[in-house]
């Protein structure tokens, strides 16, 4: 979806036409999703979490200036979501999460399951704003400057904390750090 | 596995970029519970003013020195455009339309032949 074409129905939207809403939705439901799965862990959590953001961004849509792109703006209601769900959350309920991950890796295979185990639990040992920066940085088409948007951190934050990160998480699997370009 | 892909895949793989229409219609009942549920919650809060207000005439009007003889066409007064209003409200944007189905069943024939 091209800026024009998002910025029409944006338009539209603001209106109050569900139609411009949901393919909106479309558009923008496998980033917002991604990010969410690897700042969650848990892709049931991670996905209730992106329907709330998506719900509330309808209701906040208002406040979009335009100046970023909107999935940048979604994204940052998403992180605003998950950080209350987070506090939110009981011992209990991170018990049984933790339960979850060890049945999603039943269908790989043991070494990439114990991989995935094991970087899982160094993103948790991560602080928030490190955390989100990752799961918005990695693999994804967001720049520094988007996630710094997103997430309300100044970029040069932003920077260190995908360089110390990304070298946190290799050490979790045993692979010497990478100096990046 | 150094790959910031791979790192990222083994966090949580990327949905399909493919629109999902389960995934848009959760969205879409969340927006329209969400907008029900605020609505209820402005209604609830209309309706205990409402009878905070009316609860607060007596107690008022007793300070002031009024009874309930002195006040009895004030309180006739305010329940006739009460009522009124409640009326016009339910005709305007009841949930059902009250009057106008009303209407439509009296012109309904008692027996279809």
């Amino acid at each position: 979806m091209d800026a024009a074409d998002e910025a029409r129905l944006v338009g539209l939207a603001r209106t109050g036409d569900m139609r411009a809403f949901a393919r909106l939705v479309d558009a923008h439901q496998p980033t917002v999703r991604a990010f969410l799965r690897r700042l969650v862990g848990s892709y049931a959590d991670a996905d209730d979490l992106a329907q709330d953001a998506f719900a509330r961004t309808w209701e906040v849509l208002h406040r979009y200036d335009g100046s970023s792109r909107l999935r940048t703006f979604i994204c940052g209601v998403a992180f605003q979501y998950w950080r209350r769900a987070r506090r939110a959350q009981s011992r209990r309920q991170q018990r049984e999460d933790a339960y979850a991950e060890l049945a999603d890796t039943d269908t790989e295979p043991p070494a990439r399951a114990a991989q995935r185990l094991a970087l899982r639990r160094a993103m948790n040992d991560l602080p928030e704003d490190q955390r989100a920066v990752l799961a918005l940085c990695l693999g994804q088409e967001f720049t520094h400057a988007e996630a710094a948007e997103a997430l309300g951190l100044p970029l040069g934050t932003v920077k260190s904390h995908v360089t110390r990160g990304r070298a946190r998480l290799q050490a979790a699997l045993g692979v010497a750090t990478e100096t990046t370009p | 596995m150094s790959n910031d892909h791979d790192l990222a895949d083994l966090l949580g793989k990327a949905p399909s970029d493919a629109p999902d229409p389960g995934f848009r219609f959760d969205v879409l009942a969340r927006v329209t519970l969400r907008a029900r549920r605020r609505a209820a919650l402005d209604r609830a809060l209309n309706q205990v003013a409402a009878f905070a207000a009316i609860g607060l005439i007596f107690p008022l009007a007793q300070a002031a020195g009024l009874g309930v003889d002195a006040l009895q066409p004030l309180l006739l007064a305010g329940g006739v455009l009460a009522a009124a209003a409640a009326a016009a409200f339910f005709t305007i944007s009841g949930p059902r339309l009250a009057w106008a189905q009303s209407r439509a069943a009296l012109r309904r024939p008692l027996l279809k032949t």
